[in-house]
C-alpha cells in the first residue's frame, strides 16, 4: 500500500489499475476510510478545481470502492450447510471467495467449494480425475500427492442447491490470492521464484499423468511459505486428459492460455504451463507483462522467461527454469524465508 | 504519446495537399527514418487529460512490391475516415494509432518501420515518413509477425495497464504469413537476444495477451491473386474468424472500424449495413462470419 498519500501525483493514481486497489487502499475498514478521507480532500472536484481532478477523484472513488467490496468478502464465519441426507455441517471459514461455479471457503485445515447444481457434471469428472491420479512409484507419490487433493473428499455432499467438496488443506497452505492481497499486490521475486518453481514441478508430474489441469491461478493454488512448496487444490473442475476435449474452462484460462485453444478445446500441456507463467507474472504485480520491467519488479532474466511463451515440454520448461534462469537471476540457490502464517493473514484485519 | 486531439480541419488540409501528386511524392523518404527504426525502442500509449480514456490501435501495412497502394490509400483518404469513424461509432473511445510499414525480414533493408502511437494529425506526417522500400523476398511471405512481436515485447499501453482493456492489432497484406520469427532476425530489428526462435502460434499467444490481433487479406494484390486459397487456409489456420477478406484497398479503414465495432458486440449484420453503398458491400464481404464477441461478456465460465 502506498503510505504518503497526499504527495501521489494525478498520473501514478491514475496508473494504479482497477483491479489492483490495494496498491492504494490498504489494511482494514478504517484505514481504507481514513485513505479515502485523505484523498477525497485533496482530490474531490469541489475542492480541487485542476483540470483532470474530476477523473482522479472517480478513479479514486472507483478503487475505494472495490476495496469496500473486498474487505466485505474478507470477513470469516461460520458455513451451515444441510445435506439433503438429512445430515447437517459447520465450517468455520476464515475467507469466502466467490468463483465462477459458486463459492470458495477457506478454513484452516479444509478449503470447502460449493457448487451450483448446473455444474454437477463438472464435479463428477474432478471426483473422477482426482481417483484416478496414479504415480510411477512411492517416491513420486511421496513428493507428489501432498500438493494435489487426497483422494476420497475430506467430504462430499449435495444440498438441495448444491454440491459440496470440502478438501483438506494443511494450516500452512495460504491461498495465493491471499497472500498477494496480503502483501500489497506484490511478492518479492525470490518467493515468485520458489512459486514457480513447485508449479512447474507439478507441470512435469501432470504430463507424466496424462493430464491438463488447465485452470491453475490466484484463486486454484495454496502456497506453504515454510515448506516452499504450492498445492493444486481448486479448479479440479476443467482437468482433463492430454488431448481429450475440454468441457469448460474459466475465462481466466482463456485469458492467458495459448492462442487457439478456444479452437482446439483439446487439453494441452501448454495451457498449464503458459498459466504458470500468468501466475509468475501476477505475483510481481503486472499479470500483462509489460509494466514489470520498467518497474524493475524482478531480475530482467526472469522477467524475459515469464514474458515469453512457453514451450511444449514442462520437463525442458523446468530445466531451463532452475539451470539457466534462477541462475542467471539470483546467482547460487538459497532459501528466501517468507514469514507468514495463517493468522497474519486472516487474523489481523481489526474488523 | 497520443496526448492531442484529432482536427477534422487539420485532415482536411492534410489530404488536400496529396491531391494530384504521384505516391512517391507523398511517401518521400529514400530509407528507413530513424524516427521509425524499431531497434531497441519502446512506443508507449498513455491517457492524457484530453485522451482520458484511450485505447491503443496498431495498423501494419505491408509495403512490399505493390502493396505500397495500401499505405498511399491511407495517406490521402483512409487514415481520416479511420480515425473520424471511430470517434463516430466509438468501438472504442479515445484511439490512440499507430502505423507500422511491414517489409521482409529476410531481404528488406526496413523489414519494420513504426510511428508512435498518436491521436492527432501527427500520424498522417508520420505516416508519410514511411519508406516504401518495395521489396520483398520472392517468397511467400512477409514480416507479418513483426508488429506481433514489437506490440508484445515494445509496447505500453495504458488501456491493458490502467483498465484491462486489449488494444487492437490489424495487419494488411497479400501474402501468406511466415513460419517463425528467427532469434537472429529478433536481434538484428529489435535488438533482443532470444533463446531461439519463436513459431506463429506462439507470438499470437505473446501478442494475444494485450491486443484483439486481426489480418486483412488484400485480395487485389497480386500474390492473393495467385494464391488465395493458400493465403486464406495460412492465415485461418492461425486467426480463425479473424482473417478479414479485403476486395477494395481503398475501404480499409471502413472493413477496420467495422472489425472493432463487431469485436466489441455490436451485430455484424448491422454493423455492414450502416455503410453507403458499395462499401456496405466491401464490408460484408471482409467481416465474414466474424462472430459478436462483447469482451465484456467474457467472464466466469466458458463452456465448450
Amino acid at each position: 500500500m502506498v503510505t504518503d498519500l497526499s504527495n501521489l501525483s494525478a498520473a501514478s493514481l491514475l496508473a494504479i489499475p482497477e483491479h489492483s486497489p490495494e496498491r492504494l487502499f490498504g489494511g482494514g475498514a478504517d484505514d481504507i476510510k481514513k485513505a479515502f478521507r485523505l484523498l477525497a480532500m485533496k482530490w474531490h472536484p469541489d475542492r480541487n478545481s485542476e483540470a483532470g481532478a474530476h477523473r482522479v477523484f472517480q478513479h479514486i472513488k472507483c478503487l475505494y470502492e472495490k476495496s469496500a467490496e473486498r474487505l466485505e468478502a474478507r470477513g470469516g464465519g461460520v458455513l451451515q450447510l444441510a445435506a439433503v441426507d438429512g445430515k447437517h455441517y459447520e465450517i468455520n471459514y476464515l475467507r469466502c471467495h466467490r468463483f465462477e461455479l459458486g463459492s470458495m471457503y477457506v478454513a484452516g485445515t479444509v478449503a470447502a467449494f460449493v457448487i451450483d447444481l448446473a455444474h454437477a457434471d463438472l464435479v463428477e469428472a474432478a471426483e473422477r480425475m482426482i481417483r484416478k491420479l496414479d504415480y510411477a512409484d512411492d517416491r513420486m507419490r511421496q513428493q507428489i500427492a501432498p500438493h494435489l487433493p487426497a483422494s476420497p473428499f475430506a467430504g462430499a455432499f449435495r444440498t438441495a442447491h448444491a454440491w459440496v467438496i470440502v478438501m483438506r488443506k494443511r494450516p500452512d497452505q495460504l491461498l495465493l490470492r491471499d497472500v498477494l492481497e496480503h502483501l500489497g499486490g506484490r511478492l518479492h521475486p525470490r518467493h515468485v521464484a520458489w512459486v514457480v518453481s513447485s508449479l512447474l514441478n507439478l507441470c512435469c508430474y501432470f504430463q507424466h499423468a496424462g493430464i491438463a489441469h488447465n485452470a491453475l491461478s490466484l484463486d486454484t493454488c495454496f502456497l506453504s511459505p515454510p515448506d516452499h512448496s504450492v498445492a493444486v487444490l481448486g479448479g479440479w473442475w476443467y482437468a482433463a486428459r492430454l488431448g481429450e476435449r475440454m468441457t469448460a474452462a474459466p475465462a481466466s484460462t482463456i485469458e492467458w492460455a495459448p492462442h487457439g485453444l478456444l479452437d482446439r478445446k483439446r487439453a494441452d500441456i501448454r495451457t498449464d504451463l503458459e498459466l504458470v507463467r500468468a501466475i509468475g507474472r501476477a505475483l510481481l504485480g503486472d499479470i500483462g507483462g509489460s509494466r514489470l520491467e520498467r518497474d524493475g519488479a524482478a531480475p530482467q532474466a526472469m522477467i524475459d522467461w515469464l514474458r515469453l511463451p512457453a514451450s511444449s515440454s514442462p520437463i525442458d520448461e523446468y530445466r531451463t527454469w532452475r539451470t539457466q534462469v534462477l541462475h542467471d537471476s539470483f546467482g547460487a540457490r538459497r532459501f528466501a524465508e517468507l514469514p507468514l502464517t495463517q493468522s497474519d493473514i486472516y487474523a489481523v484485519d481489526p474488523r | 504519446m497520443g496526448g492531442a486531439r484529432w482536427d477534422e480541419d487539420d485532415w482536411k488540409r492534410t489530404a488536400k495537399a496529396t491531391v494530384g501528386k504521384r505516391t512517391e511524392d507523398i511517401f518521400t523518404s529514400s530509407g528507413m527514418h530513424p524516427k521509425l527504426n524499431p531497434y531497441g525502442v519502446v512506443r508507449e500509449s498513455r491517457d492524457s487529460l484530453v485522451n482520458p480514456d484511450s485505447n491503443a490501435i496498431i495498423i501494419g501495412l505491408d509495403v512490399t512490391g505493390s502493396m505500397g497502394m495500401i499505405a498511399d490509400a491511407m495517406a490521402r483518404e483512409g487514415l481520416g475516415t479511420l480515425v473520424e469513424e471511430i470517434l463516430k461509432r466509438k468501438p472504442v473511445s479515445d484511439p490512440h494509432i499507430l502505423a507500422c510499414g511491414i517489409g521482409d525480414s529476410y531481404h528488406d533493408d526496413a523489414p519494420l518501420q513504426i510511428t508512435q502511437f498518436e491521436a492527432d494529425i501527427r500520424i498522417a506526417d508520420q505516416l508519410k515518413m514511411i519508406w516504401l522500400e518495395k521489396g520483398g523476398g520472392g517468397n511467400s511471405h512477409e514480416g507479418y509477425h513483426l508488429p506481433w512481436y514489437f506490440a508484445a515485447q515494445h509496447t505500453q499501453i495504458d488501456c491493458f495497464e490502467k483498465r484491462g482493456r486489449k488494444g487492437y492489432l490489424f495487419t494488411v497484406g497479400d501474402e501468406e504469413p511466415p513460419e517463425e520469427l528467427l532469434a537472429k532476425h529478433a536481434r538484428a530489428i529489435f535488438g533482443d537476444t532470444l533463446q531461439r526462435n519463436l513459431s506463429m502460434a506462439e507470438l499470437l499467444t505473446m501478442v494475444s495477451r494485450m491486443y484483439h490481433v486481426f489480418h486483412v487479406v488484400v485480395e487485389e494484390g497480386s500474390y492473393a491473386q495467385s494464391y488465395l486459397p493458400r493465403v486464406l487456409k495460412k492465415w485461418k489456420a492461425l486467426l480463425g474468424q479473424r482473417v478479414l477478406r479485403l476486395k477494395d484497398y481503398r475501404r480499409l479503414a471502413e472493413v477496420v472500424v467495422s472489425a472493432m465495432e463487431v469485436n466489441e458486440g455490436r451485430d455484424r449484420d448491422t454493423v455492414a449495413n450502416s455503410w453507403s453503398g458499395d462499401t456496405s458491400v466491401v464490408v460484408a464481404h471482409a467481416l465474414g462470419s466474424l462472430p459478436a464477441t462483447r469482451m465484456g461478456a467474457l467472464r466466469e465460465l466458458v463452456r465448450f
